[in-house]
Formats: C-alpha cells, sequence, structure tokens
C-alpha cells in the first residue's frame, strides 16, 4: 500500500514540475514571440490560468504531505513528550484529511458532471473543463490517502521520509 | 459562545498544539463555516475557494520566482559572490562581515527567496570569517540578518504575495524595494562597523588585494550580473510585464545551472522538487486563508475590526506603531508568508482607511517580515545559518539582536520619510 | 422579515453599485416596509468574481454579481451583448438583451434557466475604444501595434484591424502601457481614472462599437420562490427603474470622462464615414465566426445571434 501510494505521489509530483518548467517555458516563448515577431501565442494565457496552474499546485500535494514541507508554528509542541507529539500529529492529519475529504468529494462530483454535460469553453480554442477538477480531485485523493497514511506510520519512518534529501532518482 | 469566538478559539489550538498552519486555517474555517450556514455553506465556499484562490495567471510570479532562487543556487554562480566583495571591500576591520552584508544583497538582486539566500552565504562566508578568528556571536548574526535582503531587494517573492494579495501593481512594489533594501544594507554595515569599533577582539582587519586580482574576480561575476541584467531589462524596458519577468528569470537561471560543470540530472530534479514544496506550502496557506477569511466575511468580523481601528480616538501613527508591533510579535512565532496571507486582507483596509499608502506599507511590512525570520524563538534563517553550520541556535540570536536594534531603526526612519519608499515608484513612467 | 444577502466583486464605490445596487437596495427596502433587508459583500468579500455564479447556486449568498464572459462555460452565450454590433450601441444592447432575459428566450433559458438562477439587474458599459500610448491619427495606424484585450471577441476584432491583441493582467496594464510593452489598449473611458491610466493615453477613438461588456446581478431560483408574490412584483419593477436609470447614468458618465480626457489634451479619433464602413466592412465576421464556433460544439450560437438582432432591430 505504502509503495503504491509512494509511487503515484511521484508520478504526479513530476506531472507538477512539468506544469512549472511549461509556465516558464511557454511565458518565454510568448514574450519573445510578441517582442521579436509581434505574435504572441493567443492561448498562452487561457491555458496558463486554467490548466497548469492547478496542475503545479495539486498534484504536488500527497509528495509535500509526505516532506510535511507545510509549516506549522512548532514553538510549543517542541516541548512536549514525543508520545504526546505523534498523537497529536495524528488527529491533526486526521481533522485535515477529513477536511479535504470533503473537498475532493465535492470536486469529484463536479468532474463528473462537467464531463457528463460536455461542459466547455468555446472560442477560437476550446477548453474542456473536467480535466481542470479531475486534476484537483486527484491532488486531493493523494493528499488524503497520504495524511490517513501517516497516522498509523511510526515516528522514525515519518521523520526518515520527511528528511529525505535525495529527491531525484 | 459565538461562532466567531469559538472558531478563533478553535485556530489557535490547532496552531498552538503544531497543526500546519494552512490546516488549521482551514478547518477552523470548515468548522465555522458549517456553525453559520450548515453543509450548504461549507460545500459552496470549498467548491468554489480551494480552486479560484490559486488558479490565476496574477500569482505565476510566485512559483518562478521560488523556482529562479532553486535554480540560483544549482548554478553554483552566487557562490564567488561573497569572494569577489570581500576583496573588494579589503584592509577594514570586520571586512569580512561586510562583505557578507554586500554578498547578501549582491544574492537579493538575483533571488526572492531569504533562506536560499542565507543557506548560501552560510556556507560560504560564514567559515572563512571563523577561519580568520571572527567572533562566532558577529558572524553568524550577520550572515542571518544579510540573507533576509533577498525579500526586499527585488525579485522578492514576499512583495509579490504582498501585491496579489492586495490588488496592487506588482510592478510598483518591486521598485519600491530598491532603495530600502539599499538602506537595509547600510544600517548592516554600520552595524557591523560598530560592533567591531566597540570590540576589537570580535574581527580582524582584512588583508589588502591586489587591483589585478580584484578584476579578475570581478569576471567570474559574469554569469551573475548577466542575470541580474536579464530580469531588470525585461522589467524596466517594456520587454515584458513583471509577471512575465519572473518566468524569463527563472529560465536565465536554469540555462546558467544547465552550463554549470556540476549540473546533475538529480540536482535539477532535487531543485525542482524543492521549488514545488515552497510553492505548495504557501498556496496551500492561500487556501486556508481564504476558506478561514470568508467565514470571517460572512460573520461580518472583518467590517467591525475595520470600523473599530478607524473609530479609535488615536492618531494614525499611534494606530501603526502598534499594528507594526503586532508584525513583530507575530514574526516571532510564525512564517512569514502565512503572516502576510493571513493578516493583509484585514489589515490592509485599515492602514488605508488611515491614510498611509498600500505600496509603502507593502514594503514597511516586508522589511518588519524581515525582522522575524531572525527573532527568537521561531526565525528560520537563524534555523538555516545554525543547520548548515552546526552552530548552536543561542549564539546566533546571540549575535542577532544588535541588527534588531538597526532594523526598527530603519522602520521608524521609513515611517517617518516615507518619500524613501515611495519616492522611485511615483517617478518610474 | 426577510434577510437577504447579495455579494459582488466590485471595489467599494464602484459606479455599478453607486447606480445599481444600493439605490435598488434601499427601495426595495422602502417599499416593502422594512420588510426585506439586505446584507450586502462587495468587493470579493464571499468570492472571486468567478465565483459568484456558483456562490448563489449553492446559497452562500441569494443574489450575486455575475459576468458571463468569466464564466463562459456556464453562460456561453451572454456575450452576444458584447460582440462589436453597430447597431447595440450606447443603451440599446443592454435594453435588448435585459428584454431577452426576460422573456422565455433561447438565452435566458441556456445562461439562467439551465444555472437556476434569474436575472434581475443588468448592467452594460458603452462601447470600448481603443486608447493608445502615441497620436494616431487614422485606423489603419494600429496595424502591427500590440492591443491590450480581454476575451476572444475582442481579440479578433483587433485582428481584423491589423493590430496584434495581447492578453495582460489589468494590475499589469499600467506599467504594460507606460513602459511600451503594449502600445495601447481596449478599454472604456469610465475605467481610465480609477486605474489611472489617463497621463498615460495620447489618442482615444469615440463612437464606434469595438466590443462591449454585459453583466446582472441574478437571484437564484430556489431563494426566488421561498420570497412572496409582493416581494418578487417589487423586486423586477424596481430592477426595470434602476436598469434604465443606471445604463443612462453610465453613458452620461462615459462622455463626461471622454471630456475630461480631451480637456487634458487626448486626441480624439472619430472615424470618416469611409472609415467606419471600412471597420464595418472588417468586423461584420467577428459576430458570425463567435455564432459558428458555437454552433460547431452544438450550442445554438446562431439562434442566439438572430434572436438578439431582432431584439436589437426592435428598439
Ligand atoms: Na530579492
Ligand atoms: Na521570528
Amino acid at each position: 500500500m505504502g509503495k503504491i501510494i509512494r509511487v503515484c505521489e511521484d508520478a504526479t509530483r513530476y506531472a507538477g514540475i512539468a506544469a512549472t518548467l511549461a509556465i516558464m517555458a511557454i511565458i518565454a516563448c510568448d514574450v519573445l514571440f510578441r517582442y521579436a515577431f509581434n505574435a504572441p501565442l493567443a492561448w498562452a494565457y487561457e491555458f496558463i490560468a486554467l490548466y497548469l496552474m492547478a496542475a503545479l499546485f495539486f498534484l504536488p500535494l500527497g509528495y509535500v504531505q509526505r516532506c510535511q514541507g507545510n509549516v506549522a508554528v512548532d514553538l510549543f509542541v517542541r516541548v512536549l513528550p514525543a508520545t504526546i507529539r505523534s498523537w497529536l500529529f495524528r488527529v491533526g492529519n486526521l481533522l485535515a484529511a477529513a477536511t479535504f475529504a470533503v473537498t475532493g468529494m465535492v470536486f469529484a462530483e463536479k468532474a463528473w458532471d462537467a464531463a457528463a454535460s460536455g461542459e466547455e469553453i468555446i472560442g477560437p480554442y476550446v477548453w474542456t473543463t473536467w480535466p481542470i477538477y479531475a486534476v484537483v480531485t486527484l491532488g486531493l485523493v493523494q493528499f488524503v490517502l497520504r495524511a490517513l497514511y501517516q497516522v498509523g506510520q511510526s515516528a522514525t519512518t515519518l521523520q526518515r521520509d520527511a528528511a529525505e534529501e535525495a529527491h531525484g532518482e | 459562545m459565538s461562532p466567531v469566538l469559538a472558531c478563533c478559539l478553535l485556530l489557535a489550538a490547532l496552531l498552538f498544539f503544531g497543526v500546519p498552519v494552512a490546516f488549521s486555517l482551514a478547518i477552523a474555517g470548515v468548522v465555522g463555516l458549517f456553525m453559520i450556514g450548515g453543509w450548504d455553506s461549507v460545500i459552496g465556499i470549498l467548491q468554489t475557494t480551494t480552486l479560484s484562490s490559486v488558479s490565476s495567471y496574477e500569482l505565476v510570479a510566485v512559483p518562478m520566482f521560488i523556482l529562479m532562487a532553486e535554480f540560483v543556487i544549482l548554478s553554483g554562480i552566487a557562490n564567488g559572490l561573497f569572494e569577489a566583495a570581500a576583496l573588494w571591500v579589503g584592509r577594514v576591520r570586520g571586512g569580512l562581515a561586510m562583505a557578507t552584508a554586500l554578498a547578501g544583497a549582491g544574492f537579493g538582486a538575483i533571488s526572492g527567496s531569504s533562506t536560499a539566500s542565507a543557506a548560501t552565504l552560510a556556507s560560504t562566508s560564514l567559515p572563512a570569517m571563523l577561519r580568520q578568528g571572527y567572533d562566532p556571536k558577529l558572524a553568524s548574526g550577520v550572515v542571518a540578518i544579510s540573507g533576509t535582503l533577498a525579500m526586499l531587494i527585488p525579485p522578492s517573492v514576499a512583495l509579490v504575495l504582498f501585491g496579489v494579495i492586495a490588488d496592487i501593481s506588482v510592478g510598483k512594489l518591486l521598485i519600491a524595494g530598491v532603495i530600502p533594501g539599499v538602506i537595509v544594507t547600510l544600517a548592516i554595515l554600520l552595524t557591523v562597523y560598530v560592533i567591531v569599533v566597540v570590540d576589537k577582539k570580535a574581527a580582524p582587519v582584512a588583508a589588502a588585494a591586489s587591483w589585478r586580482v580584484k578584476l579578475a574576480v570581478l569576471k567570474e561575476m559574469g554569469p551573475m550580473l548577466l542575470l541580474f541584467g536579464l530580469i531588470t531589462t525585461c522589467i524596466y524596458t517594456g520587454l515584458s510585464t513583471p509577471t512575465e519577468a519572473s518566468a524569463i528569470g527563472a529560465l536565465g537561471a536554469l540555462l546558467l545551472a544547465v552550463r554549470s560543470p556540476k549540473f546533475s540530472r538529480a540536482g535539477f530534479v532535487t531543485a525542482c522538487s524543492r521549488a514545488m514544496r515552497t510553492t505548495c506550502m504557501i498556496l496551500m496557506i492561500i487556501v486556508g486563508a481564504h476558506i478561514f477569511g470568508y467565514f470571517f466575511t460572512l460573520t461580518r468580523t472583518t467590517h467591525a475590526i475595520v470600523a473599530w481601528v478607524s473609530a479609535l480616538p488615536l492618531d494614525p501613527y499611534t494606530i501603526l506603531a502598534i499594528i507594526l508591533f503586532g508584525y513583530i510579535v507575530l514574526g516571532c512565532v510564525m512564517d512569514q508568508a502565512a503572516i502576510l496571507i493571513l493578516t493583509v486582507p484585514v489589515v490592509l483596509p485599515v492602514v488605508k482607511a488611515l491614510g498611509f499608502d498600500p505600496v509603502w506599507f507593502g514594503v514597511i511590512v516586508v522589511v518588519t517580515a524581515e525582522l522575524g525570520m531572525v527573532t527568537p524563538p521561531v526565525g528560520l534563517n537563524v534555523f538555516v545559518v545554525s543547520k548548515t553550520t552546526g552552530m548552536p541556535l543561542g549564539t546566533v540570536f546571540h549575535g542577532i539582536w544588535p541588527h534588531v536594534v538597526a532594523h526598527i531603526l530603519v522602520l521608524i526612519l521609513l515611517t517617518v520619510a516615507p518619500g524613501l519608499v515611495t519616492w522611485l515608484p511615483s517617478n518610474m513612467q | 422579515q426577510i434577510t437577504i444577502k447579495i455579494a459582488d466583486s466590485l471595489p467599494v464605490g464602484h459606479y455599478v453599485s453607486q447606480y445599481f445596487t444600493k439605490p435598488w437596495m434601499e427601495a426595495v427596502t422602502k417599499q416593502t416596509n422594512g420588510k426585506v433587508t439586505f446584507e450586502y459583500y462587495p468587493a470579493e468579500q464571499l468570492g472571486k468574481a468567478k465565483d459568484m455564479l456558483a456562490l448563489t447556486q449553492s446559497g452562500v449568498a441569494d443574489i450575486a454579481y455575475v459576468v458571463p464572459s468569466f464564466v463562459p462555460e456556464k453562460m456561453p452565450m451572454s456575450p452576444v451583448a458584447e460582440l462589436p454590433l453597430a447597431e447595440a450601441i450606447g443603451c440599446r444592447g443592454a435594453e435588448a438583451y435585459t428584454r431577452l432575459v426576460n422573456r422565455d428566450s433561447q438565452l435566458r433559458k441556456l445562461d439562467f434557466d439551465a444555472n437556476r438562477v434569474r436575472p434581475l439587474l443588468v448592467q452594460s458599459l458603452p462601447p470600448y475604444q481603443i486608447f493608445t500610448a502615441r497620436k494616431i491619427s487614422s485606423l489603419k495606424e494600429l496595424e502591427g501595434m500590440k492591443i491590450r484585450v480581454t476575451g476572444s471577441a475582442k481579440a479578433a476584432v483587433m485582428q481584423r484591424v491589423g493590430a496584434v491583441p495581447v492578453q495582460i493582467p489589468t494590475p499589469e496594464v499600467r506599467e504594460a502601457l507606460s513602459r511600451g510593452t503594449v502600445d495601447g489598449m481596449m478599454f472604456v473611458y469610465t475605467s481610465l481614472f480609477p486605474y489611472d491610466l489617463h497621463p498615460l493615453v495620447k489618442s482615444a477613438t469615440t463612437e464606434v462599437n469595438f466590443g462591449g461588456w454585459i453583466s446582472s446581478y441574478v437571484i437564484s431560483d430556489r431563494k426566488w420562490k421561498s420570497l412572496p408574490a409582493g416581494v418578487q412584483g417589487a423586486m423586477t419593477t424596481l430592477a426595470d427603474k434602476y436598469n434604465r436609470e443606471g445604463c443612462e447614468k453610465v453613458m452620461a458618465d462615459d462622455l463626461r470622462d471622454r471630456e475630461r480626457l480631451v480637456q487634458g489634451g487626448v486626441s480624439l479619433l472619430r472615424l470618416s464615414d469611409a472609415e467606419k464602413a471600412d471597420f464595418a466592412q472588417r468586423t461584420r465576421t467577428v459576430a458570425e465566426q463567435w455564432a459558428a464556433d458555437l454552433d460547431k460544439r452544438g450550442r445554438p450560437g446562431s439562434a442566439v445571434l438572430k434572436e438578439y438582432r431582432d431584439e436589437l432591430a426592435k428598439n
């Protein structure tokens, strides 16, 4: 189970990185084409705002949770005994998982409705909307799975995952 | 108990017990929405805010400046920065410490991330100072504070965030950071000067260098100056907007990194992954803060706070001082990005109602945020310096306090003479 | 006692809230003898502009300010009223659109009924004009100039006159114009001053329709059905009144701000009859193209365009 979650997380993390690098490349091309050839990329603005920003943020959520990359005020808990600390961590994870599970369900429904009704933005380019909601759902589901999985993990395993330095493989 | 009070207590408890800031906000916000509007409100806000608060073109500069900072580290082009500054400062007592400040300013001009800057300085300038017999307190303190220059001197992730939240021109804000950035650099230099005059044992006199060596080292700065020139040209000649310049800067830094002999695929993936982590962390707080914020609005609390503060029988500067004091206190215990995202939507309307300029306020908030990076008990830059060098936290915090005093004096100066902040942006046409 | 939550994305003091929202809310409260009161959440306090429709649907707000071109996937037809049709100048476009959405039209079915909302107040802007950072004396000089636009219909218009449409977020327009990232923009007179763009403008067109803007406050069907008939009646009658008065005020402001601009030394570019004919000739296909794109995806674009044109002809 842990292995499957990890592989999925890494796959979507790379997709998130790809989206980030794509934003960088597309904007650079857009500026170059606008300046040098007076021909900006007409689709760039919408494509970035609709799809790439969503992919960049939601897809790596599971990975970020694995690294415990979300900042906390750990000032007060640091003085507590390790057992209490790990219980607080578990409760926090459960609450966060519940919150984002609800959100994930809402977005799964949105994706389903959008796909079923063929929702799209029509103009010179046609943008289908369900992939956007599907990306949000995928990221949130991974976050929830990781947060729940962490509840059952030992403090040592958690620390090892969080301190993982070799992010490239 | 009213929903507002209940949820604020819940939020405080979650934060206190170490639940990440973003989650605490989201959880408390959802509970609050449920209390005042039931399930419909919860679903209604979650299904809109979660996506729309992060998927906008305006936010592009945040991931791009973060990516650029990682690529700058990967390229190693800033590693020689300290060495060059040290040669140029020359035969002065405390010369290496002053060179650290200058290197921090230089690094700040090509990177928007304060911790990245502190980490680089800690691994290059700190060992050099310790070898020459600097007092560890002085050496580590100047490294931690010089790192914060990156968040004030453009490009700056902090100023971009402020601009996006406050809905004011990012370009204006970035330009507004230039003069205060120079002032803070001078303040660090002056502080070092005072320290070594008072305590001659704290630092030795640096060695002099010949002009030939000085010029030779400048050549190595080439790639860095190139990158700096690239962003500056893009923004100030109208080749691109500041948002677009962030992407071009990231690409430029990537090209420099690829060209470096130490470039590896694994290093590249690590740099990208670190950028993803920082970006997602910030965006996650934005989502959480929005959920909590809408709950707050629906209870009309923001409204009441703004009305209450504006009606206080105090003069605007007293209220401003109280607000800034609040920022410094928050900065002691909380992450700077979280503070910005959390407070600006409530505080900015108050500050505007008091008649202060929002661009000026943005810079002031970032200068106070710099303080938060180095004040105990939670000072991210101090942690970075301590972690990179293995020096005890206490030593670094001990070395920081003269700089904290200097920083507060700078804050007072910028408040008394707001023109130092607003002059440049209002004269850029 | 009925409390209604009304939300919008407009900055405090925006003319839409001054001319439409606030007077309408006050009048409804007055006419119902204080039975209906409003909780007003302006300035994106409950969500971004593109969230407003969803917020009414979910019941977070009862009434919200919806801009169809921000939710094109939900309201694909309303931008018909933003097309560069010469006959839709002044308040006529808004009037025709309002009549359409208040009766059993295709437009209403697809954009409002399907979303379970109904329109109350309807706003349009005066026709968009071209503002340039250097002086131009004919439309021909736009050729090759980079012009900032929003939306694909306005981009198409710029392409037809030989200009290069560029998309830039609104907060960055000022700098883009001052540093020459763009050479001009498609805007309305009244919006120049709030964005402090007027000192940068040297030339401005007038009395041409380069495109429009349509928006409306909508109420969810659910809330609407819960209201007594008397309140419903008061709301619609007063909406009619303020739609009419509001539009006239907006148009008057447009003329006033044009005058302000001229006094500030901006040269007005009035098209000759020949130029007008040429412009009409070039942009004739923009509306047809808009409809054809929708037709291609199985939406009745052409039918709605015809509906709207017929309604305009009734003016
Ligand atoms: Na910087
Ligand atoms: Na601190």
